[in-house]
């Protein structure tokens, strides 16, 4: 006789308890969501200090004395909003980064009309960006600023950062993609094939719809995203906080801004299709994007389980860049649950704000090598491609993070100062227990500029 | 002996064309006294005979009133409006004659499209699911697609075939997203597939799962895992690119007409507006561009120079 597949009656049994209580379940439901459920996202309160066209630059101002001598400036992706950096209460990096005595500006890119369909890279990173910076500079009396993208938004922030180095103080790249060569992630597979036509997409529907993009997105992960997902939602639907969590993350989502035609045929032909960024090829403004101008210190933060930024698109960034002090963190983690995720939250924030404390606390005095003009007197412009305002070279590798959770802290100091002639020191940190791994010596292989 | 229905129907229809001569003939002798009346009212009670030359009124009106009654007199005395009738109907019956033509060429081209159709369907066994809307695209390009392109004739050729290029894009579009779709059911299948072996396999284990949730979540976890396989295939790409392909000449063709409708109409069409929209940005840019260097400009001069009044920053965008 041969065995039976299923313990039917048990089965049977399971079926009619898991009906039961997703009908009681439901049925209490109904009082939570029948509610006012506080579902509100991006609540930190701002202030809107500069706007141009559909562009507005927000300020959040810390509680006490800003403990960096230089604001952060957030330039967040054209795809969804920037709302996901403070999506509730208790995960918000905005609210994190304040806590931190950081003086935050973030771009809010809007919500783009057909008549913003020709704007390309350089009407964005030229243009709106580099306006925001220079507002910022002028406000605060100072020459340059930290910058930190997010996603494409760090694509746009590391053209910047080559194209205006004397700007940045400290560049911060998140989950943000460099090397398209990869077919690791999907959208590196879909959109980085020739036959993905985007000339004729952005000729024919002017601004790229959101639902385009968000299709794409769901389509990444089908099975998850479009049924799972809801399937947990019912099994926890008479939970109010989780209900909460979950609308203003749906909001989150399906709040999609079209993405202005021109930048995304620019991204998509330029960057996922022929790689230009990374082989200093891509042009913005007529002006060379060469990597090697990228002289600044620089924080590298990637999730390892990201689909839509694969660690591939990530790690070659550092070694592409000109700096010779660079900082790699991959995190155990994926594309959103980076900034969101509560395990993240104690991993994220907590090393942005401590690389940046080394390298940018608010000293007693004021070091040489800091200038500092009246605040709104207007900076004086530099020539391009210089050692991007760092008057000296850093010395010693930046001591180990204490704070993160679950990081890997890869940092490279590029020094003929502190390392042997011609080789490069590669810096392990496991940061979960504060203590350096490993420390290799390898050739190095590319030129020092300080 | 009772009249056939023929004979009947003959009778009424003559009593209709002489009806319709009559009310024809009332009409023209309407019209007639009008203009001698308005001849009269013009040129004074002397009448025709009494108007004074060179002036324009009783000149037109005098002309008018002729003409009419020539076109009168030719219509009510050579018999033209008693064979009015039987030319309109002969009129009548060729344009429907040759609609039904059209209908039934139509009607047989449809037929034969789904006739190939289901023949070829019935053929293909094998994977008949996969085949369908392929054999429909075979079909169909032996068909109905003929219709669509034949050549387009008269005043509105121009816009039947924009219309027809239209439609057959929209046919070609329907069956690649079909086919999209098709292949996005494909993993809900081999799910089901692999859940029996795996299902099979704990029982010759004795590791059954008791709990339903449990086989929602082996569900769930191999339906991800197919879909991943299958989202990087080449096949999902090349079908991905070509529905996208499809539905950009659908959009293409469909916008063109949609275009064409609204040139009679006082409202601005999409090229229209993206032609201003591309001259509002090249413009805005040189705007900018120009300010900002004049600003530059203006803080190089000296402080007497760029004069007291001069506002320190006029050009920057805020």
């Amino acid at each position: 006789m041969s065995k039976p597949l299923f313990p039917v009656d048990e089965l049977m049994e399971s079926v009619l308890q898991y009906t039961r209580d997703m009908t009681a379940r439901t049925s209490r439901a109904r009082d939570i969501l029948g509610e006012n459920l506080e579902t509100a996202i991006a609540s930190t309160p701002y202030e809107v200090e500069y706007t141009e066209d559909r562009i507005k630059l927000k300020h959040y101002k810390p509680a006490g004395k800003p403990k960096c001598q230089h604001p952060l400036l957030i330039v967040y992706a054209l795809i969804n909003r920037e709302t996901m950096l403070d999506l509730q209460p208790d995960r918000s990096v905005v609210n994190n980064l304040l806590a931190n005595g950081i003086d935050l500006y973030i771009i809010d890119w809007g919500y783009p009309a057909p008549k913003d369909r020709f704007q390309g890279f350089d009407d964005h990173i030229n243009g709106y960006m580099h306006n925001a910076v220079e507002y910022i500079c002028n406000k605060h009396g100072i020459d340059q600023l930290n910058l930190m993208g997010v996603c494409m938004g760090g694509t746009m922030s590391l053209i910047y950062a080559a194209l205006h180095p004397e700007k940045i103080k400290n560049l911060l790249l998140t989950v943000t993609p460099v090397d398209f060569a990869t077919d690791t992630g999907l959208l590196h597979v879909w959109w980085g094939s020739r036959n993905f036509e985007v000339d004729r997409l952005v000729d024919l529907q002017g601004n790229v719809s959101g639902d385009f993009l968000n299709i794409n997105f769901l389509l990444m992960n089908p099975a998850r995203l479009m049924l799972d997902k809801y399937i947990g939602f019912l099994e926890n639907v008479e939970k109010r906080d989780f209900v909460e969590n979950f609308v203003r993350m749906e909001k989150w989502i399906f709040d999609s801004p079209d993405v202005p035609g021109e930048i995304f045929r620019e991204f998509i032909r330029y960057c996922y299709q022929e790689n230009r960024l990374i082989e200093n090829r891509l042009e913005v403004g007529g002006q060379r994007v060469d990597l090697k101008n990228v002289t600044m210190p620089l924080l590298n933060m990637y999730g390892l389980f990201d689909h839509l930024v694969p660690p591939a698109a990530c790690e070659k960034t550092a070694a592409a860049v000109g700096s010779t002090d660079t900082t790699d963190v991959p995190i155990k983690t994926g594309h959103i649950g980076i900034y969101v995720s509560s395990k993240s939250q104690q991993v994220f924030v907590p090393t942005i704000c401590s690389w940046l404390m080394e390298r940018d606390a608010v000293a007693e005095k004021t070091p040489p090598g800091t200038r500092r003009r009246p605040a709104g007197t207007p900076a004086k412009t530099r020539t391009r491609g210089t050692t991007g305002g760092r008057t000296a070279a850093k010395k010693e590798a930046p001591t180990p993070l204490k704070t993160a959770a679950k990081a890997t802290v890869k940092t490279a100091a590029k020094n003929a100062a502190s390392s042997p002639a011609g080789t490069e020191t590669v810096t392990k940190t496991a940061t979960e227990t504060g203590t350096t791994a490993t420390t290799e010596t390898k050739p190095n292989v590319t030129s020092t500029t300080n | 002996m009772p009249e056939t229905t023929d004979t009947t129907r003959k009778r009424e229809g003559r009593r209709e064309d002489t009806l319709f001569s009559e009310m024809t003939k009332s009409y023209f002798d309407f019209w007639q006294a009008v203009t001698k009346e308005t001849l009269r009212c013009t040129c004074g009670d002397g009448g025709l005979g009494d108007y004074r030359a060179g002036t324009l009124r009783p000149l037109t009106a005098r002309s008018l009133h002729e003409m009419f009654s020539a076109v009168h007199d030719s219509m009510t005395t050579s018999g033209i409006l008693d064979s009015l009738p039987h030319s309109m109907h002969k009129s009548m019956e060729m344009c429907m004659g040759l609609t039904e033509n059209w209908a039934q060429t139509l009607g047989e081209m449809v037929e034969e499209t789904l006739e190939g159709a289901s023949r070829s369907l019935a053929d293909n066994t094998e994977c008949p699911q996969d085949g369908a809307l392929r054999t429909f695209l075979a079909a169909y390009t032996r068909g109905m697609q003929k219709l669509f392109n034949m050549p387009k004739l008269g005043l509105n050729r121009y816009y039947q075939e924009r219309i027809s290029r239209a439609s057959d894009q929209f046919t070609l579009f329907s069956v690649a997203a079909g086919e999209f779709l098709l292949l996005m059911m494909q993993p809900l299948e081999s799910t089901l597939i692999k859940m029996q072996q795996r299902i099979r396999e704990m029982a010759d284990n004795d590791s059954h799962l008791r709990d339903a949730r449990d086989y929602y979540s082996l569900w769930i976890s191999i339906l991800e895992g197919d879909y991943a396989n299958l989202l990087k295939s080449p096949e999902y790409v090349r079908t991905f690119h070509d529905v996208l392909h499809k539905y950009l000449d659908y959009t293409a063709l469909s916008e063109a007409v949609v275009e064409d409708s609204l040139r009679s109409l006082p409202i601005t069409t999409k090229k229209e507006m993206e032609a201003v929209y591309r001259e509002n940005h090249e413009l805005k840019k040189q705007f900018k561009s120009i300010s900002k260097r004049l600003a530059a400009l203006e803080e190089r001069l000296p402080p007497a120079a760029a004069g007291p009044s001069a506002p320190v920053k006029p050009y920057l965008v805020s």
